[in-house]
């Protein structure tokens, strides 16, 4: 279930995780990103990359106005120098997948705060790691990836 | 004489059987749509604690039963049927992962009228007279996590006051319909 997304999904579960891995690491936890969506740098060894994924779910659309429902498709993906490091930090991201959110609200301030706001009622249909083996024969990077669905609805809309 | 007759079903629109029905527009719901399943439990008043995992909770349902047909001789086009006066709170039924010292609370619960409570994924609760009724315990097998399929009976039935008759209560979870 939807309605209207002023921000990709996977726009809004970064910043959903990047507020999670900010509170972990202020509670002295190793971070797991940092966290960005849609495009994975080349520069960084260990990064979170989530990704829009078509391995959503149609809930079917209201009689009454027309209105989508949906499960949005996201994957995470997690690269690391370290190949039990990445497999380690991709367990802990399923982890607060699965017991961190439960109708989350997320407040958008990457780049700069644009007084949006987002319900992420769960995430949900979480797959299993996913070890894609090294990123040759570019890098020795390890790959990881998980995918997962998730209904995000708008509550407040961008200002301006 | 026809207006009269019109107004007079205006008036007493029970006594008039001969006015069409007339088409309602469907208006937006203004309410809060569960947008997922997770999180919905169900609490046995017995042992809120019980040593089962809900996997999945089917909340009940409100039965009125079949139509009671009215139909006579004096129809002339279509039967017709009567609503029954009473309604039934269905069944409750889902799947749970359990710990086998479960079995100590089912030889002790089963059939013991208590208080049955699903609270649904925006918090909101539903609590009725009730028992645990069945517990099939499903095939174990190698390679997945066993599982119990649960069955609770509902009785509408004030089991601590003179099993008088009383109905579920729903109570809304602050901040929603």
């Amino acid at each position: 279930m939807s309605g209207e997304l002023s921000h990709s999904p996977a726009e809004v579960i970064a910043q959903l995780m990047q507020t999670w891995d900010d509170a972990q690491v202020a509670l002295g936890d190793p971070s797991v990103g940092p966290i960005y969506f849609s495009n994975e740098p080349s520069e960084l060894d260990d990064v979170v990359t989530i990704y829009d994924s078509p391995t959503g779910q149609s809930d079917g659309r209201a009689m009454i106005d027309g209105e989508l429902w949906e499960h949005w498709g996201i994957q995470a993906r997690i690269r690391a120098s370290e190949h039990k490091e990445g497999f380690l930090r991709a367990k802990r991201i399923r982890k607060f997948w699965s017991e961190g959110v439960y109708q989350a609200v997320v407040t958008m301030t990457d780049p700069a705060p644009d007084g949006s706001q987002y319900v992420v009622w769960a995430i949900t249909k979480i797959g299993q790691i996913l070890a894609l083996g090294k990123q040759t024969p570019q890098t020795k990077r390890s790959i990881f990836t998980i995918n997962a669905t998730s209904p995000i609805r708008e509550l407040i809309a961008p200002s301006g | 004489m026809k207006l009269l007759l019109l107004a007079f079903g205006f008036l007493m629109p029970k006594l008039v059987m001969w006015l069409a029905p007339a088409p309602t527009n469907r208006t937006k719901p203004s309410g809060f749509k569960l947008e997922d399943g997770y999180r919905t439990l169900m609490t046995l008043s017995l042992d809120p604690a019980v040593q089962i995992w809900e996997k999945t909770v089917k909340p009940p349902g409100v039965d009125g039963g079949d139509p009671i047909p009215q139909t006579t001789m004096h129809n002339d086009h279509w039967r017709t049927f009567a609503p029954k006066a009473l309604k039934t709170l269905t069944e409750v039924t889902g799947k749970a992962g359990y710990d086998p010292q479960v079995y100590l609370f089912l030889f002790a619960s089963v059939n013991i009228p208590c208080t049955i409570t699903i609270t649904f994924p925006q918090h909101g609760q539903l609590a009725f007279y009730g028992f645990l009724q069945k517990v099939e315990i499903d095939e174990h097998a190698e390679g997945t996590m066993p599982e119990m399929t649960y069955t609770i009976g509902i009785t509408n039935v004030d089991f601590a006051n003179n099993f008088v008759e009383e109905g579920p209560v729903y109570v809304p979870s602050p901040g929603t319909p």
